[in-house]
Order: structure tokens, then C-alpha cells, then sequence
């Protein structure tokens, strides 16, 4: 595959206001690098990732909260995935051989181990709200967005299309319009999909959004 | 059956039925509901580099 870009602030693109002021966004980027630094260096290096954009979706996610999501709540923690498809993804990550030693010995720390036959336990909401464990699941989760034909275009890591998926599902109105490579950029797809997902697409790629702006911070 | 009542059961069933097309037609998958395990994968993680590009 080698080098992709990712482009940042998208034209056209600005985070809403509602979200919050420069110096709040920066202040929480910078709160989420000092809480969950070492965790977001940790899964950015295994994934080849960018650590600002793992932040970004933590910060639009939780806004570093931890225990964030209603009680009981399908979706939990820093980065809210849906723990009834983490253990497929997992599994997935396993079969296609992506899975670094590094990530499978961290979830064995956290007694996620694969059986002979690459199956692993339920994830649980208890998982769910332990941050590293989040984060690496969620990091993951991105990786498997950004390797599909729609999530990586022309040497070029679509961020919309992927946001828009991570956020709405892939197989809802929003969903399919992400994967299907027509909205040629950010602003044309976050046009054409649902308020939530719009707003989302702003808050991480719009000018004076989350990575926008954490380029102004400490990030180690 | 008083006409009130079958204009009023008419309204009813007649925004019941637009919201269950809107519903079919413009659902989403509820939030968090991505399930990347079954979207191909086509790239390699472990030799992707990515490039952060700051739009001027």
C-alpha cells in the first residue's frame, strides 16, 4: 500500500460552534493526550495510524470520558463502538493476519484470547469502559474502514466516508452513500448525509476541528 | 361508524404509513452499529504510512 495522505482541514468544512470554542477543543485534545497518551501512541504505532486522528474520534466520541455512553448502553466508553460487532471484528483482524503480536498479546492482558480456530469471548460492557482496551478496539476498528477500497482512494485516506460509516453503520442511507465513492469530497458527502454524521464530519475535518487543531498540541 | 372518527382514522393510518415508508427507505443503522467485520478488506495495515497533509 505504502504512503497515504491524509488531507486536513477539509474545504468548504468548519467545526460548529455548539461544539465549542478553539481553546475548549484544544484543551480537551490536550486532556486526552495527558490521560490516554501512552495508549493512543501504543495502538497508533501497531495500527499505522496517526495518533490526532485516533484523538480526534475519541474527543467527538467521549469527549475523553471513559464511562461515557448511557448505562448499559450498546455503544460505551472513549471511542463508543458497538461491542456486538467487536467480537467479529477481532476475529476478522485475526483470520487476515493484521493482527500484530503486540495487540493480541495486549488483549490477552485483558483475557481476550483466540482459541485454535481464531475465535475469541463475547466482549462485554465491562470491557468496553477500560480505556486502553477501548481504544485499541476502536483504533482496529477504524484500521479495518480505512483498508477497504472506499476508506483509502487514489493514495488518499478518506476521512468523510469512514467518519460517516464509524458513525451511521455502513448498510443505512448514510452508510451507502459513504461507500459509494460518489461524493468525490468531504463537504459534498457531509451535504448529502443526516445532521448527526454532518455535524461529526465538521467536528473532526472542518477548519478549527479536532484535527485541525491539535496540531497546536502537546501531543507526547 | 361516525365520519369523525373514520377522517381521524384515515389521518392515522395515513402518516402511520409515511412514517414507516420513511422508516424503510431513509432508515440508519442505529449508532455505533458499524460492523466492519464484514466490509472487504483490501489494503495491508502494516505497510501503510500515513501522511498527515495540512491544507493551506
Amino acid at each position: 500500500m505504502g504512503q497515504v495522505k491524509l488531507n486536513y482541514p477539509a474545504d468548504g468544512l468548519t467545526s460548529p460552534t455548539s461544539w465549542g470554542s478553539k481553546d475548549s477543543i484544544k484543551n480537551m485534545m490536550a486532556k486526552i493526550y495527558k490521560d490516554y497518551g501512552k495508549y493512543i501512541d501504543f495502538v497508533a504505532n501497531e495500527s499505522n495510524l496517526p495518533k490526532e486522528m485516533i484523538a480526534s474520534f475519541i474527543a467527538v466520541e467521549s469527549g475523553g470520558n471513559a464511562k461515557a455512553g448511557g448505562s448499559g448502553h450498546i455503544t460505551q466508553g472513549l471511542m463508543q463502538w458497538n461491542r456486538t460487532y467487536a467480537k467479529a471484528m477481532l476475529e476478522k483482524e485475526k483470520k487476515e493476519g493484521r493482527m500484530t503480536k503486540a495487540e493480541q498479546d495486549k488483549l490477552a492482558s485483558y483475557g481476550i484470547k483466540f482459541d485454535a480456530n481464531g475465535k475469541t469471548r463475547a466482549i462485554t460492557n465491562a470491557d468496553q469502559l477500560k480505556p486502553e482496551l477501548n481504544i485499541l478496539i476502536g483504533t482496529m476498528t477504524l484500521g479495518q474502514l480505512v483498508d477497504t477500497d472506499w476508506g483509502t482512494d487514489d493514495d488518499e485516506i478518506k476521512l468523510d466516508r469512514i467518519i460517516a460509516v464509524y458513525n451511521a453503520g455502513a448498510y443505512g442511507d448514510t452508510g451507502k452513500k459513504a461507500r459509494s465513492k460518489q461524493y468525490k469530497t468531504p463537504k459534498a458527502l457531509a451535504q448529502a448525509v443526516n445532521p448527526t454524521t454532518r455535524a461529526y464530519i465538521n467536528k473532526i475535518l472542518g477548519y478549527n476541528g479536532a484535527l485541525h487543531l491539535t496540531r497546536d498540541v502537546k501531543t507526547a | 361508524m361516525n365520519k369523525n372518527v373514520k377522517i381521524i382514522l384515515g389521518i392515522g393510518i395515513g402518516v402511520g404509513l409515511i412514517y414507516l415508508g420513511y422508516k424503510y427507505f431513509f432508515k440508519e443503522d442505529t449508532k455505533g452499529a458499524t460492523d466492519s467485520s464484514k466490509e472487504p478488506i483490501v489494503y495491508d495495515k502494516k505497510s501503510r504510512e500515513v501522511v498527515l497533509v495540512e491544507n493551506a
